[in-house]
């Protein structure tokens, strides 16, 4: 018992093995391998279109993919052959779903419910909490994330930066294992970026959550993450720790995107 | 005009208001069903489903309410099934309303954005959850004022029956006439009698859609 | 192209189900043809009412504000099925063209509703011999000057417009006398008619004389003149069974034979207004037949 504690604790969080993924017979992603520990916190940049948003929809089950394995901490997503995988059926998936969760662009609130619903009707349709608990914990979530007061307004009475806060106290509610970015600030009025990103790092240093974040502010992804990803075309062009691929990264078209020299070869 | 003819419109009128009531409420009732049976079975992941909701719909629009009517009335008991004329009144008008509804409940549901099914994907709802939790109260209010219209064009239908032997509004006030010869006062009662059961539907779509909106809180 | 031929094709599912639908029935009313039931007029008696397909059309109908039935021709039937043991008579009240298919959908067991018998009506049901008779009439404003007779007249004078009820026998009338389908108008009830008279748009309303008398009564302040048809035959209406029921027509023949004998038909009829001696000398065989008996 003991010994396969230890196996299940060695496992990565996250592990993407030889995925292909393609849109319309255009690939996205080729053959990506990608391991991700338990309570790591990964930034993935790169330019728009290389299939950064792909791998958080695919993790989130949002897309299926065409070849290859998804695991989560060891349990696979998919079943059947490498080269024809198929989504486990819905009672099977759900259980593995149910550990991550997501934080979207354009928010995904529910707007004909008050925030406070939003925030509690999930963890009561997962048997997470009766009505009473899932509420007292949508109250903490919303004093935490600094709106304590707008518990009883529509999502539509908020701003957008506030909305995502909303939308971030949500998916924290469900306590989810994983919890996936996609570009949280780049709908928000630049003035109200720094709410979100304030959240996310005081979210970032009390928890022990894997997250995984898609984003375009550098300055931030470097005092946020343990390890970059730099994406090129479906590719990890640059895997490292922030100080290294910030300062000296060795791919050129990292340099080029963080406006580097371009290094001659 | 004497008081006899009067209180003979006066029975007559009521008589028949009834009738058109009855058909109003009923009729509307079973088409709510059918437009949410079959205007969801249209979206529906069973493909059998799909095209059984297809051929409802499709064949109750295409064709007039009143050649339905006639059918269910006249040509059902060929089959040993003889219904009664209410209840083929009832059936042919839910029907064929039903089947507008359920394009209405179709294209409301289907308007819902996608972010909506993916938040409730990234929350682990299930798809019953989904579509009762999020989906329906988003898409219910959407089809609200379009249900209105399909009742009131349902009241305005309901006049056919006449056809199945059923004495409504319409009919008792052309009884009047053929008794009495007055042409201006039964229509006059009876045009009056129609707009107020029209705002009375209003009044009711009203009703419902100020509860099926969420509660705005003043900020 | 494609979305075309995938309609077609979604069209032709649809009607061959509908057309599937109609050959079923179709097939259900052969059966219905093939068996007899000579126990017809025993379950009417156990039933102890029959129903009778009705139209308002005073006076051979007469339904008051309660839905009571009276008129000439729901009396006579009742009191004939009264002679057959049948006690009640229970009125399915329809428009006009819904009797015919009330009776053959079994909605009602027999129509008693001034409708006249006709060699196209004759091929769909089963007609009594003829009980309520009756001329043919033309209804006019009494302040035209007009001197119409005929049909023959009516053919004449081209600035006529012709008011006929809608489904009735005197479009044919008529048409066979020479006026143009294109002066006939048809008039839905008989309050139309005379409204439409009123206004101008038919100066000549043609319709069954007692019903013409009856229309004359209730506008008892205008000034209407009615005219007797004199080109126009006869015309009887029956009692109209399914054509499945020819014995219970037969039964019911027999008793109204018997009440033209004893008087009871006399009464009835002189109570509404109907002349008893004009189906004297009439038989259902005739009408059915058409045109040759004039
Ligand atoms: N649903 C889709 N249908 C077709 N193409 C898509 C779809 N989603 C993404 N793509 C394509 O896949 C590529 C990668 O997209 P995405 O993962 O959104 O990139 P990123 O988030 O890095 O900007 C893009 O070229 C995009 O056009
Ligand atoms: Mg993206």
């Amino acid at each position: 018992m003991i010994i396969m504690e230890q196996i299940a604790a060695s496992r990565p969080m996250v592990q993407i093995s030889d995925v292909s993924k393609a849109f319309n017979g255009i690939s996205v992603l080729d053959g990506l391998n990608l391991e991700i520990p338990i309570g790591q916190k990964v930034a993935l940049l790169g330019p728009s279109g290389s299939g950064k948003t792909t791998i958080l929809r695919l993790l989130m089950t949002l897309e299926t993919i065409d070849a290859g394995q998804v695991r989560i901490e060891g349990v696979p997503m998919y079943e059947g052959a490498p080269d024809a995988p198929c989504l486990l059926p819905e009672g099977q998936i759900r259980a593995v779903r149910s550990r991550i969760g997501m934080v979207f662009q354009h928010f995904g609130l529910f707007p004909h419910l008050n925030v406070l619903n939003n925030i509690a009707l999930p963890q009561i349709l997962n048997g997470q909490a009766g009505k009473t608990e899932a509420e007292n914990r949508a109250h903490e979530l919303l004093q935490m994330v600094g709106l304590g007061e707008k518990a009883y307004l529509l999502p539509d009475q908020l701003s957008g930066g506030q909305k995502q806060r909303v939308a971030i106290a949500r998916a924290l509610a469900l306590q989810p294992d994983i919890l996936l970015f996609d570009e949280p600030t780049s709908a928000l009025d630049p003035q109200r970026v720094s709410d979100v990103l304030d959240l996310l790092n005081m979210i970032c240093r009390k928890t022990g959550t894997t997250m995984l974040l898609v984003t375009h502010e550098m300055e931030f992804a470097r005092q946020f993450a343990d390890r970059i990803l730099f994406f090129d075309h479906g590719q990890i062009v640059e895997d490292g720790a922030p100080d290294v691929v910030f300062t000296n990264p060795k791919d050129n078209r990292t340099r080029a995107f963080l406006g580097l020299p371009v290094i001659d070869v | 005009m004497t008081e006899l003819v009067l209180s003979d419109l006066l029975r007559s009128v009521l008589r028949g208001l009834e009738i058109t009531v009855i058909l109003t409420i009923s009729g509307s009732i079973l088409a709510f069903v059918c437009a949410f049976v079959f205007g969801l079975g249209r979206v529906s992941r069973w493909r059998f489903i799909r095209v059984f909701s297809v051929c409802y719909i499709e064949l109750f629009r295409g064709t007039s309410v009143f050649v339905q009517v006639f059918w269910l009335y006249y040509a059902l008991p060929a089959f040993g099934l003889l219904l009664s004329p209410l209840l083929a009144g009832i059936l042919g008008l839910g029907l064929n309303v039903g089947a507008y509804g359920a394009e209405v409940v179709r294209s409301a549901v289907q308007a819902t954005g996608r972010d909506q099914y993916e938040a409730c994907c990234a929350l682990n709802f299930t798809r019953y959850q989904t579509f009762r939790y999020i989906i329906l109260p988003q898409a219910f209010p959407r089809m609200l004022p379009v249900f209105g219209n399909n009742m009131v064009e349902l009241m305005k239908a309901s006049s056919i029956v006449s056809l199945i032997s059923l004495s409504d509004i319409t009919f008792q006030a052309q009884q009047f006439r053929i008794r009495t010869g007055q042409t201006f006062l039964p229509f006059a009662v009876t045009l009056i009698v129609y707009f107020i059961l029209y705002l009375g539907i209003l009044f009711f779509i009203r009703s419902v859609t100020r509860l099926a909106n969420p509660q705005k809180v003043k900020v | 192209m494609i979305s075309f031929s995938k309609k077609i094709k979604k069209y032709s599912f649809i009607l061959g189900i509908s057309l599937s639908f109609l050959y079923f029935i179709h097939s259900a009313d052969c059966r219905a043809n093939g068996e007899s039931r000579p126990t017809r007029l025993e379950k009417l008696q156990k039933r102890g009412y029959v129903r009778i397909g009705l139209s308002n059309e005073p006076p051979w109908t007469v339904i008051d504000a309660d839905g009571q039935v009276g008129g000439a021709g729901p009396d006579l039937t009742h009191a004939v099925f009264q002679r057959m043991g049948v006690s009640e008579l229970q009125g399915v009240l329809s428009t006009f063209g819904g009797l015919i298919p009330g009776l053959l959908a079994g909605r009602s067991d027999a129509i008693s509703s001034g409708l006249f018998i006709q060699p196209g009506r004759c091929q769909a049901v089963a007609f009594s011999e003829p009980d309520l008779c009756d001329r043919e009439a033309f209804l006019m404003k009494k302040d035209m000057p007009l001197a119409l007779k005929t049909y023959r007249d009516l053919a004449t004078d081209s600035s006529l417009q012709v008011g006929v009820p809608a489904g009735g026998t005197e479009e044919r009338e008529a048409l066979a006398a020479g006026v143009p389908a294109s002066r006939l108008v048809p008039v839905p009830d008989g309050p139309s008619g005379m409204i439409m008279l009123l206004a101008g748009r038919i100066q000549v309303y043609s319709l069954p004389a007692s019903s013409a008398q009856h229309l004359v009564d209730l506008w008892r302040g205008q000034k209407f003149s009615l005219v007797t048809v004199e080109d126009a035959p006869v015309m009887c209406a029956g009692t109209a069974f399914s054509p499945n029921a020819v014995d219970l027509r037969d039964a019911y023949d027999h008793v109204l034979a018997k009440l033209k004998a004893d008087g009871t038909y006399d009464r009835i009829l002189r109570a509404h207004g109907f002349d008893p001696s004009l189906a004297r000398g009439h038989t259902r065989e005739e009408f059915c037949r058409g045109k040759e008996s004039l």
